[in-house]
């Protein structure tokens, strides 16, 4: 009998030893995890701040110039200790406000483009300013969808852009307003301003920021790792 | 025997401490998901803001282009999100201002001479305005131009200005009570007319008249079309009291009392004392008058509330206007989101206003993001 109980103490340290085994392996196997999530999470946090920090130097979300001469790379840098790149882009939209029937334009349009023959009848107009100077725009559509935009160039000469051209000192046109009820009434215009991460490590994070200066959007991007 | 089973439960009760500390505390929670949110919150936070400063939004907001703003959020986040908005239902267009002028400030013009015989005017020119059965009198002290009294075909009492003194009548010369008319680059506000006690009461309302124009015009592609009306009262309210009312409101009217001592209080109908405080103030200067602009939240609607107050002596006057912000979110399911799959919605507001002209519209837009 006395056999036989030291039979069971045995077997049931025996299972003891081996959950122990199991849970400490697992345990062991989860550190990693948890140190890489527990990493992700300062990455978070410390980005968070250091774009809110930079943000926050002057009006809330607002970007000055000089910020973007001096390289907002370098100034996040001040708040953070992890390697970290930024992309910058810029987004300009235009509106436009009023609307004419071809061949009928107001006054302050001399001279109308040579649209497509397949454009339809009512385009879109208004002026706006992209870099140093405003200019008169139309926009056509073809099907029931917006698709070109005109940019007076002076002297009475238009030029003709789609999705992806290039208009002006690197601003391209981005998207096309065709959703209800004011269709073609603006088009966002984007162009980069720090065009791609310099580098990369593993396991890095990306915050977007949004922010502005003066009547432009900013999208800065900060790949953290 | 019963030791051995003593060994095996402690091993089994042993077993399961050791999987509920190492399942419980060791638990790795899906933090992927949570930073796509905090992320989602920041894109939604940073995007409403920097596009009110931008000021696209209000362009947005001026021209009722809800599709505007979801086509710019969806290119500057790289399709990312989307955005619903409700932007119809601008306060602006429920706007409705009343004046009060009080009793004792109308001058009532009372000296009139008779006119049978040696009409100024020929009869056949007055003849659509006036029944010309009945007497007509003229006043020619008040104004530059020749003022006829007199009733109407229809039998109510109304005035005729001989502009230009030409006897040319036009439907803008002829005024019955309740009208503005113009005259010496004067509006005035027409409020007793009777024939039979040759009796005139008007009120100057230039001041407001020319609020009235700045509110009306269309700047902005914003077309307000406030319903604007002319109070006289006897005394019978205090000054800090305005008439409020709001266009298609299913209550009755409303009295709002500021406490002038306590520029931060407000009541809703002051018999219920229905405190309306919390208010939020933008200053903007109007002429020689003050404006202010209060906002606050009333149940679930909010206000703004706009208030002039009048300095000038010879009329004691109040303006007030309430702008109604009847924006309610649920009226954001009525916009469709156009990716039906969204992983999660956020909610934020964006609170500004619209200039026009020298009056600020103040605005509060519910919108929901998903991506």
């Amino acid at each position: 009998m006395k056999g036989q109980r030291s039979l069971e103490l045995m077997g049931a340290f025996g299972l003891v030893g081996v959950v122990m085994i199991a849970t400490v392996s697992y345990s062991l196997g989860s550190i990693p995890a948890i140190s890489q999530e527990a990493d992700r999470t300062e990455k978070y946090v410390e980005t968070h701040f250091a774009t809110e920090k930079l943000f926050s130097e002057n009006e809330y979300l607002e970007l000055s110039s000089n910020s973007l001469e001096s390289g907002l790379s370098q100034e996040i840098g001040q708040y953070t200790n992890f390697d970290h790149s930024v992309k910058i882009e810029e987004f300009k939209v235009l509106n436009l406000e009023s609307s004419f029937i071809r061949g009928s334009s107001p006054g302050s349009i001399q001279t109308e483009p040579n649209y497509r023959d397949d454009a339809e009848n009512e385009v879109i107009y208004g002026s706006d300013v992209v870099g140093e100077d405003s200019y008169q725009f139309i926009v056509t559509a073809k099907d029931g969808e917006y698709d070109r935009l005109y940019r007076n160039t002076g002297s009475g000469t238009w030029s003709a852009s789609s999705l992806g051209d290039t208009i002006i000192q690197d601003w391209t046109v981005l998207s096309f307003q065709n959703r209800p009820p004011r269709e073609g009434h603006s088009v966002v215009l984007s162009r980069s301003l720090v065009e791609e991460f310099d580098e990369s490590g593993d396991n890095s994070i990306k915050i977007n920021r949004f922010g502005y200066i003066n009547d432009r959007i900013i999208r800065v991007e900060v790949l953290t790792w | 025997m019963v030791k051995g089973i003593g060994y095996i439960l402690e091993a089994i009760l042993s077993m399961f401490i050791l999987l509920a500390f190492s399942v419980g505390a060791l638990q790795v929670t899906g933090g992927e998901q949570n930073w796509e949110d905090f992320q989602a919150e920041i894109v939604s936070e940073d995007l409403s803001y920097s596009l009110s400063q931008t000021g696209d939004f209000q362009e947005f907001m001026a021209r009722g282009d809800s599709g505007a703003f979801q086509t710019s959020v969806e290119s500057i986040t790289e399709q990312n999100y989307q955005v619903s908005s409700s932007i119809e239902g601008l306060p602006s267009f429920n706007l409705r201002v009343s004046v009060l002028v009080l009793d004792n400030e109308n001058e009532d013009i009372t000296e009139f001479d008779e006119l049978s015989e040696d009409l100024e005017c020929a009869e056949n020119e007055l003849d659509p305005a006036f029944d010309l059965s009945e007497e007509l009198y003229v006043n020619t002290d008040r104004f530059s131009e020749e003022l006829y009294l007199g009733t109407s075909n229809e039998g109510n009492s109304r005035i005729f200005l001989n502009e230009g003194a030409n006897c040319e009548l036009s439907l803008e010369s002829i005024h019955e009570e309740t009208d503005i008319f113009v005259q010496d680059d004067s509006d005035f506000y027409l409020d007793e007319l009777s024939t039979g006690s040759q009796e005139l009461s008007i009120f100057d309302v230039s001041i407001y008249e020319e609020i009235r124009s700045v509110i009306e015009s269309n700047e902005n592609s914003i077309n307000i079309e406030p319903e604007f009306s002319y109070f006289v009262t006897e005394n019978e309210v205090e000054s800090d009291d305005f008439l409020l009312t709001k266009r298609d409101s299913v209550t009755s009217d409303m009295m709002v009392r500021f406490n002038t001592d306590s520029p931060n209080e407000a009541y809703i109908n002051p018999d219920e004392d229905r405190d309306i405080s919390r208010f939020k103030s933008l200053l903007a200067d109007y002429s020689a008058n003050i404006m202010e602009a209060e906002s606050s939240s009333l149940g679930d609607r909010s206000i703004e509330i706009n208030v002039t107050n009048s300095d000038n002596e010879n009329i004691r006057a109040i303006s007030a206007s309430v702008l109604w912000v009847s924006i309610e979110e649920q009226n954001i399911e009525n916009e469709q989101f156009t990716r039906t799959n969204l992983n999660r919605e956020i909610n934020t507001e964006i609170i500004g206003s619209l200039d026009s002209d020298e009056i600020l519209i103040p605005y509060v837009v519910y919108t929901r993001w998903g991506y």
